[in-house]
């Protein structure tokens, strides 16, 4: 591996700006939000059975056929599941329920690489306007990789997200809280999709990007659109290609007049006397991070509130204890409820994989909602238990390619479990558990998680 | 510089490992298959299963960890936790570092 590069150039209190508009203009973004909001991305391609119940469906086929699956072209086994990609399946292709085999693929980086993996989604997320103006740390391997993740890890390790904890997250979440209040006393109904999980991700991490907050609603449903190019990529362009235009817009303004946030910190940052990024890879990276940083997070935050919600008794263990169960509630419930619930690899060169043969060039879907409850590594693992043992789940993965975003998620998640157990002891669901609507397979995502207060 | 690292097993056996500048004692941990080290969250500090215990002599050049960081939250996460415990993905080798003796902290 190479030895880690040296940023000259940075500045972490870029990123720590006060948090402004915490007003009625943000409460009138919240309530102009679409409830398409909440819509699935792959749901219409997807069986319906398979849309609500992927853990039964693929628990009982990974029973049947064992850890490592492969493909038959429409699926795995006798199952229906479409190409989550675009263009992955012209080929042997595999899919991965195990956590041992998991791990196999995910720490042999030069064995099951990026490249190639992500199919059509993967080659849109540095294009913009007919070309290749950037790239991710999501779609590339080796050394370009490395370079670029290492500059993301100065700004999203744990430190430094730490650090904006108090500044930025807790702020946001406790006037969400005070929102919510005010409209359950009010009478008005809430959902922590659209109330909490939502505004909450979008507003911290606009803060540290510099976007203004009245760009919410454009911006989700522009987000939405670009992660679902797999499906539609004409429609995945035309949206990826308004961001970039957005941030190529925004970055310039910057480039003149520098700001206190992370697009200024991205464009100063030098690696060898040089830019690490041109203005057109920063406005790549500005459009990544708020789409990695918002669609995937939200969602993942309003699983684990559904979760938790939907056993009210460990619910109010942890309003008893708040600062000792909400890490053990965070972690069980990114086991037990994974937004992102599939990582595609592509390998270089032959492997075996839980004794299955897998030739070089084969596409491999590992599906991390189902290594979370393998049966070898976890008891009762179709049980939601903050007590239980933990054992690393492997929601953002493991290795060089795992979520560079993951303390911030992490963060928001643990903060708004805290604050609510704290602030909201008798929140409930307005619904019984059974009633709520995850629907996804790529991102699962619930329609809806209304509360009030019993 | 090879900086040298003495690792002592929980079966009471030693790997003596030695690893470059700026390479994490976690890293070196896996390189050398030190019993007990699994690092499953790949060095991100979020799974507890790289958890070492510092030696008496040791742990004022390396700190004790921050009460209330993210570090300590996560070592909460580990058996066995003692007062010099650490996460060996948080701790980079140095020159001033060559001799280091850590105990792995969990159970295998």
């Amino acid at each position: 591996m190479n030895s880690t590069p040296t940023f000259e150039g940075l500045d972490l209190d870029l990123i720590n700006p006060p948090v402004t508009g915490l007003d009625a203009t943000f409460d009138r973004v919240i309530r102009s939000s679409p409830e398409t909001l909440t819509r699935a991305s792959d749901d219409i391609f997807l069986d319906p059975d398979l849309s609500r119940n992927p853990v039964v469906l693929l628990e009982r086929l990974r029973d049947r056929l064992g850890y490592v699956v492969p493909g038959s072209g429409t699926g795995f086994g006798d199952l229906v599941i479409p190409d989550l990609f675009g263009d992955t399946r012209l080929g042997p292709h595999f899919a991965i329920f195990g956590v041992d085999e998991m791990d196999q693929v995910h720490m042999d980086p030069a064995s099951a690489v990026n490249k190639g993996a992500y199919g059509t989604l993967g080659e849109s997320t540095g294009m913009a306007l007919g070309q290749k103006q950037g790239t991710i740390p999501t779609v590339e391997d080796g050394a370009v990789h490395d370079e670029l993740r290492a500059l993301y890890d100065t700004v999203l390790n744990h430190n430094t997200m730490a650090q904006r904890s108090d500044k930025i997250i807790e702020p946001i979440c406790n006037w969400l809280i005070d929102r919510i209040e005010w409209k359950l006393k009010h009478g008005e109904s809430v959902c922590l999709c659209l109330d909490l999980a939502v505004p909450l991700t979008y507003k911290a991490l606009s803060t540290m990007l510099g976007v203004p907050h009245e760009f919410l609603s454009d911006f989700v449903r522009l987000g939405d659109l670009f992660f679902s190019s797999g499906f539609q990529p004409e429609a995945g362009s035309a949206a990826a290609n308004e961001l970039y235009g957005f941030f190529l817009d925004e970055v310039e303004k910057r480039r003149v007049e520098p700001r206190r946030d992370l697009l200024t910190y991205f464009l100063k940052a030098t690696l060898n006397g040089v830019p690490a990024l041109s203005p057109e890879a920063v406005a790549i990276t500005g459009r990544f991070v708020l789409i990695a940083g918002i669609d995937t997070t939200w969602r993942q935050l309003a699983l684990v509130m559904a979760a938790l919600l939907s056993h009210p008794d460990q619910f109010e263990e942890l309003c008893l204890e708040p600062a000792k169960l909400s890490r053990k509630v965070v972690e069980e419930g990114l086991r037990y409820a994974p937004s992102g619930f599939v990582v595609p690899r592509r390998t270089t060169k032959s492997l075996v994989l839980g004794g299955v043969s897998i030739p070089a060039g084969s596409h491999i879907t590992t599906y991390q909602g189902i290594a979370n409850r393998d049966p070898r590594r976890w008891d009762d693992p179709d049980t939601f238990d903050i007590h239980r043992q933990f054992k690393t789940n492997r929601t953002f993965g493991v290795g060089v390619h795992s979520c560079a975003g993951q303390h911030l998620a992490r963060l928001e998640i643990l903060t708004c479990v805290q604050l609510i157990a704290q602030r909201l002891p008798n929140l409930r669901l307005t619904i019984e558990p059974d009633q709520l609507e995850v629907r996804g397979l790529q991102i699962r995502v619930p329609r809806t998680v209304p509360v009030g207060l019993g | 510089m090879q900086i040298r690292v003495r690792f002592r097993q929980r079966d009471q056996r030693t790997i003596e490992a030695a690893g470059s500048s700026g390479q994490s004692v976690r890293d070196l941990a896996l390189a050398a298959k030190v019993m007990g080290i699994l690092g499953e969250c790949g060095g991100n500090c979020a799974c507890g299963t790289c958890h070492v215990v510092i030696d008496n002599a040791w742990i004022d050049r390396i700190g004790r960890v921050v009460p209330g960081s993210v570090e300590d939250a996560t070592l909460d996460f580990s058996s066995n936790r003692e007062p010099n415990s650490r996460l060996s993905c948080q701790i980079a080798l140095q020159p001033e570092l060559d001799g280091l003796i850590v105990t792995v902290g969990n159970d295998v």
